[in-house]
């Protein structure tokens, strides 16, 4: 049972007496089955969350009709229950439910994930209001009655009663480990990239629609277990419980405790539904409390509750440093990274070979490649071969065509003419995921990073693309996903060392310095193990000292036969670091060569105004470049 | 064929309410790349205000026209300058506003329904008689084909407002290319502004309009929201012209729909296009320079 010496490790003490307070609740608030009901259905609220929290806190996808799934799972439960008296088992009801909302996520998902956005919003919470009108027509369901099993002699509600309420707080607890065991897996990190940058996501090689595909799908079975559960303890299910109200009130839930947390949905959730429970005269009014908490903590704090308690622990607890959360068992993993042998093997500790297998001498190639955006032609016919190993700058004015070039082999851009091969691999035809898993890699002008995660966890989603073990098995902390997940926080700890971040390893990569950042961006692409590297101004706002450190980790990943090209404004930089220099200029390759050839070129010195030609000031040698 | 032709005359009308929802979003949509998730309860304060006025107080039709247009144009630029400019200013590319608008959406329906939620739901009266014309052998009803010319007259007032305004010239161009427009030196808030105060009464006038067919019912709100958004997604985003196209066929093939199929399910018929239009066409019956951006 590794998940629990897992959570042993973590707060398990918190955990146990959380599911003992909630267990003991009917001793306080009364156990009149009037009042189990109502305790009941905010756990079955609370589940829900729990299930909407994973699409929208995790992957932050916009999913509003949870009460849908809800409800298509609640009156699954019941049309059999009620139809079957050998099927009147609360296991067998939750399995149905779990099922059937797994087929809707399914049908829903397929299609409005192909867009997604503001798509899936509105497609979802319109299918809050389809399924409450659909059975409220459909005699199956039972009309605007409902159906229910209160009059059926057979049915014996078993356990019943204050068990069935603590069974309830169990299944909630089980949902609720559900919830962390998937934010502490690799799909839980891949989650977070997609809500952090799409375009970060993509750039390490994760496939976003299949991965919200999978948050989805894995969303919807709490969701389904929590109508199901519903219709076992209040023995009743009619179209208006599943009103788009009860979608608002679990949104507003969320919202407010904090989503992407484990723990704030469900304290959120809980106010919203005990407020909505227990204060009779508010009902009326919820609306109003519910829809401004909405706009205000979307406006003013978007990590509601759970945001506000880390940003408040922080103040007063100034003693202990900004640690990303969990990250000692990173800690320990990356321990035994230690020493000088993990780092010289550039972290590789399994050292599997780099990906696509084509061997070491691979072109990256751009053949007359053009682009243009509206009327402007931004890449007009351009050459550029990238060799392995070498330092390939590519500079020129601004407007000259640079970052286009980068963003069309990245796969960010179309390509309007021409072609790009890396090897025998044609990249123009592929997307931005697909380029990064045969082995490019890429930084961004201004670094796209997890900025509440640890710094080392920023460099573990991109380890997490050669670990050894399935992601099923990252989610299930299986042995072997364990493991995985040791040797990947080995690794990235590794690579931090190399850049000579180890010592920012567990802080948050947010909160680190702007240059830090960058040579973040550039551990993070090298955890990758790419063969090119694409570097967007990497040079830009560093300071001499993190310049020469970004010189180091740029000489060093070339060292190690990764071909770099640099795309940099800092020309003396850009002198002092490439092996090969391409001058774009008005989309055209100016000139070609090493550094001494261009910068004797009478055509280059031209087009940078005011400089009648390079002097040797403009050269820094960077301390540790082995070239 | 009778049968036929009174389902798409209706259908043109109801059609008609889901492309005037349409309209109000693609034209806060081009202007600020946001949505206004309120649209729909708008439209539903439009008819609970002419209800107030007429049914209860007896006003006459053009002054609660005026007040009614006036009133939930102010609302809607309320809604700009407390819900949406902040995530303007902040400029992020998250769905924060999406949420936040959702909010402002149920605040409207939470206090609409504490003043007016306990009255029986009740007509409206219509400024033209209840029965209809007839065109061969089918009936069409007065203050549906009403909808429809008032469907027209927006579309041409937007075209005429795009073409021959500076501002309505500026948010035409903005839905093209909105760094462009930035660039001229034309000022985003104003725009913004202007963009919500007209779908505001874009909706105002649609709901006086629709009054008399729908009654005083507070909870149609979130369902014109969504269907106004549907037709967005079958028609192509970001264009008036998917507006149109898009909600004039929901319109339509809704009420084919209860004629030929089972109008106890006609809220499903949406969504069958929606995902149907999703898998075959993502981006909509007429692609839109905009619909990229989604």
């Amino acid at each position: 049972m590794t998940v629990l010496r897992r959570v042993a490790t973590g707060g398990v003490a918190t955990f146990v007496i959380w599911v003992a307070i909630a267990m003991l609740a009917p001793n306080v608030l009364g156990s009149s089955t009037f009042r189990l009901g109502e305790l009941e259905y905010i756990l079955a609220l609370l589940m829900l969350a729990t299930g909407l929290n994973i699409v929208l806190g995790y992957a932050g996808q916009l999913f509003l009709g949870p009460s849908a799934f809800f409800g298509v799972a609640g009156y699954a439960a019941a049309i059999v229950a009620t139809h079957n008296a050998g099927l009147q088992s609360l296991w067998v009801m939750c399995l149905i439910g779990a099922v059937t909302a797994l087929i809707v996520a399914a049908v829903v998902a397929l299609p409005s994930l192909r867009i997604g956005g503001f798509y899936l919003g509105m497609l979802t919470l319109y299918l809050a209001l389809v399924v409450p009108d659909v059975v409220s027509h459909w005699s199956l369901a039972g009309g605007q009655q409902g159906l229910s099993l209160v009059t059926d002699l057979n049915f014996v509600q078993s356990p019943t009663g204050v068990p069935l309420y603590q069974i309830g707080v169990l299944i909630l607890a089980v949902l609720a480990l559900y919830s962390w065991v998937i934010k502490h897996s690799r799909l839980g990190r891949r989650l977070a990239a997609i809500q952090a940058s799409n375009e970060m996501a993509q750039s390490l090689g994760i496939t976003s629609y299949s991965t919200k595909v999978a948050a989805f799908m894995l969303a919807a079975v709490p969701c389904g277990i929590a109508g199901a559960y519903y219709f076992y303890a209040v023995q009743f299910m009619n179209p208006s419980v599943i009103t788009p109200n009860m979608s608002i009130d679990v949104l507003a839930g969320i919202t407010i405790g904090g989503g992407g947390t484990v723990l704030g949905p469900i304290i959120g959730t809980g106010l919203v539904g005990s407020a909505s429970q227990f204060l009779g005269g508010f009902n009326q009014y919820q609306g109003i409390v519910y829809g401004i908490a909405l706009i205000g903590v979307a406006i003013g704090a978007p990590t509601g509750i759970m945001g506000q308690y880390a940003k408040l622990k922080e103040r007063f607890l100034p003693a202990r440093p900004a640690v990303a959360p969990l990250a000692g068992k990173q800690r320990e993993a990356a321990r035994g990274a230690g020493g000088p042998a993990a780092a010289n093997s550039r972290g590789t500790s399994d050292g599997s070979p780099r990906p696509g297998g084509d061997g070491p001498g691979v072109l990256l190639r751009a053949t007359n490649v053009s682009r243009g955006f509206g009327g402007v032609r931004a890449l007009d016919g351009v050459n550029l071969t990238v060799t392995p190993g070498v330092v390939h700058a590519l500079v020129g004015p601004n407007g000259s065509g640079k970052t286009t070039l980068l963003n069309l082999i990245s796969g960010f851009y179309r390509l309007h003419g021409g072609e790009i091969c890396l090897g025998p691999h044609r990249l123009d035809t592929r997307r931005a995921d697909q380029i990064a898993q045969l082995g490019i890699a890429r930084t961004f002008q201004t670094p796209k990073l997890l900025d509440v995660e640890s710094a080392l966890t920023n460099v573990v989603v991109a380890c997490d693309r050669h670990a050894a073990a399935p992601v099923v098995s990252s989610v299930l902390h299986t042995r072997g996903g364990l493991r995985a997940e040791r040797t990947g926080a080995r690794d990235a700890y590794a690579m931090l060392k190399e850049v000579g971040l180890d010592e920012e390893s567990f802080r948050f990569a947010g909160l680190l310095p702007h240059g830090t950042q960058r040579l973040l961006e550039i551990a993070r692409a090298m955890a990758l193990r790419p063969k090119f590297l694409l570097l967007d101004e990497p040079a830009a706002g560093l300071s001499a000292a993190e310049v020469q450190a970004l010189s180091r980790a740029v000489r060093s990943a070339a060292d190690q036969g990764v071909g770099v090209l640099l795309v940099e404004h800092n020309l003396p930089v850009v002198f002092g670091l490439a092996d090969q220099v391409t001058v774009l200029h008005q989309g055209r390759v100016l000139a070609e060569g090493t550094p001494s050839d261009v910068s004797a070129n009478p055509e280059v010195v031209r087009i940078y105004i005011g400089r009648e030609r390079l002097t040797a000031d403009d050269r820094i040698t960077p301390e540790g470049a082995s070239s | 064929m009778t049968l036929f032709f009174t389902a798409v005359t209706v259908g043109l009308g109801i059609g008609a309410i889901y492309g005037l929802v349409g309209i109000g979003y693609t034209v806060i949509f081009s202007a600020t790349r946001t949505f206004n998730l309120a649209q729909g309860d708008l439209v539903m304060v439009g008819v609970m205000l002419s209800w107030f006025m007429m049914t209860l107080n007896h006003v006459p039709q053009i002054l609660t026209l005026l007040t009614v247009v006036t009133f939930v144009a102010l609302i809607s630029w309320i809604e700009e300058r407390l819900v949406v400019r902040p995530f303007l200013k902040r400029g992020s590319s998250a769905f924060g506003w999406f949420i936040a608008t959702l909010g402002f959406s149920v605040v409207i329906e939470t206090v609409v329904n504490n003043l007016f939620g306990n009255h029986a739901i009740s007509a409206i009266p219509s400024p033209f008689p209840s029965t209809g014309f007839k065109v061969g052998s089918v009936i069409v009803s007065y203050q549906n084909s009403f909808v429809f010319v008032v469907f027209i007259v927006v579309i041409l007032a937007l075209e005429i407002f795009q073409r021959k305004t500076w501002i309505g010239q500026a948010m035409r161009a903005s839905s093209e290319d909105r760094e462009a427009v930035s660039l001229l030196g034309i000022n985003p808030s104003v725009m913004s502004q202007s963009a919500f105060l007209i779908a505001g009464a874009i909706a105002g006038l649609t709901g006086w309009a629709i009054a008399p067919i729908v009654f005083s019912d507070p909870s149609i709100g979130l369902s014109y929201t969504v269907k106004g958004f549907l037709a967005l997604a079958i028609g192509g985003f970001g264009s008036v012209r998917g507006a149109v196209v898009g909600g004039l066929l929901l319109g339509i093939a809704e009420q084919l729909f209860d004629v030929y199929g089972n109008s106890d399910y006609e809220i499903v018929v949406g969504l069958v296009i929606v995902l149907a239009v999703l898998i075959l066409r993502p981006e909509g019956l007429f692609r839109s320079s905009a619909a990229r951006a989604v």
